[in-house]
């Protein structure tokens, strides 16, 4: 008789083979370096494999990762070297209104055309790609936070068909299916059109925000723990704006994940 | 473990999947030469072992490389014998089919295709009621003169028509209709006046999806055939159903001459810009409702639901290898993009030619298959580089810069690049067919592809699928875009008609090679250590190459005498030791559509290297042997004059062959008897006619001309050539009267006639050889009788329609003679 597993196996080879023959068209790529990374299973020469999309391993090891010490508010990377949890200026300055922040990796010259590609080029695959990424590195320290909504941020909605994808909403989707929690779509919503914050000075970004985020359902995430996520942390006026606006509908904590920091 | 290291292996081919189709490709080309199933398929066997053996005790990659590609080609190969053998892919023509009528019942087999005055389509004949019955079963292409747009995929028709043999390629450099329509399955042709004599017996017959399909593409054709004026619904028809035959030939020259013929085959370009209209109006609509791009993967799903418009214009389209080409190639990006796969192009086009010939293996063969290929291989390669030049100091400054200015600057040179790598890339393969270089193809492009692309081609497509819906809305829609498809055939017409037209010679495979490297090096440039050295190295081979023709042809200073094969007709071409070419009439037909210049003679000339020709000697004003000059005339350079024999008769034919002349620089002077030339060592001897031409001295009126023909005697050393025209007995008797016409070499007088060939004039020339310059077969010239005279006299005789052209070399002592169709070789001393 056929034993359970064996079926299991036997219709993991016909997907394996599958894919594998998909690989031999379409050999995923590194999304860093460009190169092909087909030959070599995930884990082999440590790569990261995603559909088509990997890091090779040569990547990996470049990649500047947000490593402590940095600020647990705020994730702002330190120069000291004393690895311990104080936060930074800033934030003893003016607190931001959310909890704690983290964030994959430290932006820079090798991660910005990945930024790029993903959202000019566009590529909806690499929002997703990335949202595997902070899914895979962060499952743990998420769950222990004991968040219960996650929530992106928005885009206004000409932007949204002006694009084709929320690039912020494509990342949170497999770390609220990692952690098995209902992903907030439609609550948090951008009201009005603003400009681009790149090449804008703080306090004009601030202004550029302000009072362009409106929360719809104040029900769905009243007394809850939010997860935000965006991709990149810049001064953090935009997640501090939406956190604010989500705290005064009734959350209780706000927790912010990006995939790159600002340093 | 050995699955393991074999499955790690095969994951690695992924990464040069492109290499090993090429590699397959090249397996396909190799095939065509050793036609043995057995050996490709023992090789790929053998092969295969080897690599799996190596894979398990882990050889040195470079030995699996190698015995990976010996696979692929070997596969390639054996995938090509599988296509050959199939019961559809005759290897021969049938041959001598009797010249009578047969009356015959088949099945049309394909879309017939639209021509200008008629149209042309297979038919599988399933009952020969009487005539040829060795056709029964067999496939054969009818063209029906005038008419029979009625016709369509899948009816049963019953008809008499003339059979024909296919037309073996008897010149080199000449184009090979035969090879094409074999492969297509055909084994002969047939011929029809008027679409009257087709009795229509049964309709829609054809396979059933392919019969739906055909259905509405016929509909839509024939609605646009019957529907609109003259040159617009030719190019209508090329960009919405693929009938490229349907645009005029002149415009189709014009459209050639400017670098636009992919305009009218539908390939990438159409599908890319179907794609981006409706990619785009679905984005409209999607619009609308912008919660559905938040709770819907909607980059997916608007790529995917774009197919089946894709897949609609493709049915639409027909079946052309470009069509199949850019479909597979369309599908496998959008499913890429689907599945989260990055969008590799090499390899989406790899997994197209793959397709292709699996599908069918003969495809590689086809000029369409090579062209568009080759050019989209060009635009991968060649933009990425183009497109670095202009924004090599800062990969972002170029997107800062968002200026209204600045973006559509960007696009013009975008365009202009596009154009200038697809031309580039496609530059040996168009040289080698067409030979004319696309001078303004670049300019040309500019104007005519948004033209045809963003205006005409939407209208076209919409007005065509409205059409089914509301006839009247549609009808008007294809109206204006014949408006503007006028627009674009009377600009392209104009600009062709200015642009300066230059000919190129046919290019050698280590040119074509050197070219393709130099290429490589310069799209390298900057970026590889070796590309510089590699660009000096490919571009010095040009003239190292033109050098090395130059030197062995001063090494061996022989006179090489070609007598092309143009039909019943002559035309013969002189190169003397000394690098200098003649030709003697230029052959020609009666049928004002077809050029034996262009189709015939100039290929010759072209396959020997020739851009221009010293002396064009024209020996009478007939067709059949005047009609291919105006052409030659047109293409090549003549550098030291055209001379006629001085009969100057007022006709059509005439004038144009003297417009052409005088267009040439040259007018013609009349040469008669007791003239003589010296190139170099070979003199060449005009004996007839007397100076003034012959009164009419009881010669009828309709024979004057031909006993007017000029005849030349060609000599070096003990070899000399008579070439005497289209000469009658009278003549004969003269010039075997005036003595000292012994020639080793004899073209037979008027094409070997009854009219010709007397006793008197044989015992004076005595020849050793003769060469016919006729048609082969029943409607050839050459008379067996007369045949049969010289082959009595001990004289070996060639025929050029049996024998292909039949080529002479001599160095004055020995002569070695070849011919190209029948490849008889022979060498002789003359005594």
């Amino acid at each position: 008789m056929l034993s359970r597993r064996k079926i299991w196996r036997n219709s993991s080879g016909v997907l394996h083979a599958l894919r594998s023959l998909l690989e031999l068209v379409f050999p995923p790529v590194c999304a860093l370096c460009g190169d092909d990374v087909s030959g070599s299973q995930e884990g082999a020469s440590g790569d990261f494999l995603w559909k088509g999309w990997a890091i090779c391993g040569e990547c990996l090891k470049e990649v500047n990762w947000l490593r402590p010490p940095f600020c647990p508010r705020c994730a702002m990377p330190m120069k000291s070297g004393v690895v311990s949890s104080h936060l930074c200026g800033d934030c003893l300055a003016s607190p931001p209104p959310f909890s704690s922040a983290r964030a994959l990796l430290v932006y820079g010259d090798e991660v910005f055309p990945l930024l790029h590609k993903m959202k000019y080029g566009p590529e909806a695959s690499l929002a997703r790609f990335m949202g595997v990424l902070l899914a895979r590195h962060f499952l743990w320290q998420i769950r222990d936070l004991g968040i219960e909504r996650v929530v992106p941020i928005p885009l206004h909605k000409k932007r949204l068909v002006e694009r084709g994808f929320n690039q912020a909403a494509l990342m949170a989707r497999p770390i609220a299916r990692a952690l098995e929690i209902p992903l907030e779509l439609r609550c948090l919503v951008k009201v009005r059109p603003t400009s681009p914050q790149v090449g804008l000075k703080r306090s004009e970004r601030v202004a550029n925000l302000k009072g362009a985020f409106a929360v719809t359902e104040k029900a769905r995430i009243s007394g809850k723990r939010l997860l935000l996520v965006d991709d990149v942390y810049t001064t953090g006026t935009t997640l501090s704006e939406a956190s604010r606006c989500l705290l005064k509908a009734g959350a209780k904590e706000v927790h912010v994940i990006t995939f790159a920091r600002v340093s | 473990m050995a699955p393991l290291a074999l499955r790690a292996h095969f994951y690695r081919i992924g990464s040069h999947f492109p290499l090993l189709v090429a590699l397959f490709c090249l397996g396909s080309v190799l095939s065509s030469g050793f036609p043995s199933a057995e050996l490709w398929r023992i090789s790929a066997l053998v092969a295969l072992g080897l690599w799996s053996l190596g894979a398990r005790f882990r050889a040195r990659a470079i030995i699996l490389l190698f015995l990976e590609a010996t696979v692929f080609v070997s596969l390639g190969g054996w995938n090509y014998q599988r296509g050959a053998n199939e019961r559809a892919f005759p290897q021969g023509s049938l041959g001598s089919l009797s010249q009578g009528e047969s009356l015959l019942q088949g099945l049309i087999v394909e879309a017939p295709e639209i021509r200008p005055d008629g149209v042309r389509f297979p038919l599988h004949v399933e009952r020969v009621l009487w005539g040829e019955k060795g056709i029964q079963g067999k496939r054969i292409l009818v063209s029906v003169k005038v008419s029979g747009y009625e016709l369509k995929y899948g009816d049963r028709i019953r008809t008499r028509l003339k059979l024909r043999d296919l037309e073996p390629r008897r010149n080199p450099g000449g184009f090979d209709w035969q090879a094409v329509l074999l492969r297509r399955g055909i084994e002969a042709t047939g011929f029809l006046e008027d679409a009257d004599r087709i009795l229509l017996v049964g309709r829609a017959k054809g396979k059933p999806l392919m019969q739906q399909m055909e259905d509405l593409r016929w509909k839509l054709a024939s609605t646009i055939n019957r529907e609109l004026p003259s040159p617009a619904r030719g190019l209508l028809l090329a960009l919405v159903t693929g009938h490229s035959s349907a645009v005029e030939k002149e415009l189709r020259n014009a459209f050639s001459s400017l670098g636009l013929s992919h305009l009218l085959a539908i390939s990438g370009l159409h599908f890319g810009l179907v794609v981006l209209w409706t990619h785009g109006m679905l984005r409209l609509m999607a619009g609308r409702v912008p919660s559905l791009y938040l709770l819907l993967p909607m980059d997916r799903i608007l790529w995917l639901v774009s197919l089946p418009f894709l897949a609609a214009y493709a049915a639409m389209a027909g079946a052309a290898p470009s069509v199949k080409r850019a479909f597979v190639m369309v599908v496998a990006l959008s499913l890429a993009f689907a599945m989260s796969r990055t969008r590799k192009l090499y390899h989406a086009l790899a997994l197209a030619a793959f397709v292709i010939l699996i599908w069918d293996p003969k495809e590689i063969m086809e000029l369409s298959f090579q062209l568009s290929f080759v050019a989209v291989m060009g635009l991968v390669y060649l933009l990425p580089a183009i497109a670095e030049w202009f924004r090599r100091k800062d990969p972002l400054m170029a997107l800062e810069k968002r200026g209204l200015i600045s973006v559509w600057a960007r696009r013009v040179l975008l365009a202009a690049a596009t154009t200038v790598a697809a031309t580039v890339a496609t530059f040996p393969i168009a040289v080698n067919n067409f030979h004319l270089v696309p001078i303004l193809a670049v300019p040309a492009n500019l104007l005519m592809v948004p033209a045809a692309g963003w205006v005409v081609l939407p209208l076209a497509l919409a007005g065509g699928f409205l059409l089914f819906i509301w006839e009247p809305g549609g009808m008007e829609i294809l109206w204006v875009a014949a408006w503007m498809a006028d627009w674009i055939s009377r600009s392209c017409s104009w600009l062709a008609h200015w642009a300066p037209k230059i000919y190129l010679p046919s290019l050698r495979p280590w040119e074509i090679g050197a070219f393709y490297l130099s290429l490589v090096a310069l799209a390298r440039l900057g970026r590889s250590r070796w590309a510089l050295p590699l660009l000096v190295c490919s571009l010095a081979s040009f003239p190292l190459s033109w050098g090395m023709e130059w030197v062995s042809q001063r090494m061996h200073p022989k006179l090489r005498v070609h007598f092309i094969s143009v039909g019943n007709g002559a035309s013969c071409l002189i190169e003397t030791p000394d690098g200098r070419s003649v030709l003697i009439d230029g052959g020609g037909s009666h049928d004002p559509s077809f050029d034996v210049g262009s189709m015939h003679v100039a290929p010759v000339l072209w396959e020997r290297r020739w851009t221009s020709i010293q002396r064009v000697i024209l020996t009478h004003p007939h067709p059949d042997h005047m009609n291919g000059l105006p052409f030659i005339l047109k293409a090549f350079r003549v550098k030291e004059g055209v001379w006629d024999n001085g009969d100057r008769p007022m006709n059509w034919d005439y004038l144009r062959f003297w417009d052409a002349a005088m267009n040439s620089g040259w007018e013609p002077q009349s040469l008669c008897g007791g003239a003589k030339w010296t190139l170099g060592d070979v003199e060449m001897e005009f004996i007839h006619p007397p100076c003034g031409g012959l009164r009419r001295q009881g010669i009828p009126k309709s024979r004057l001309a031909n006993e007017n023909s000029l005849v030349v005697r060609i000599s070096l050393g003990k070899a000399s050539f008579l070439i005497a025209s289209d000469i009658g007995k009278d003549t004969e008797a003269r010039l075997a009267a005036m003595g000292n016409i012994t020639s080793t070499v004899l073209v037979v007088p008027h094409h070997g006639s009854r009219t010709s060939s007397s006793d008197v004039f044989l015992d004076a020339v005595r020849p050793l050889f003769a060469v016919f310059s006729a048609k082969a077969g029943q409607k050839g010239l050459a008379h067996p009788d007369v045949r049969e005279k010289y082959e009595r006299r001990g004289i070996d005789t060639f025929h050029t329609g049996e024998d292909g052209m039949v080529s002479f070399e001599t160095d004055g002592r020995v002569l070695e003679i070849e011919t190209y169709l029948s490849r008889r070789k022979k060498t002789v001393e003359i005594p």
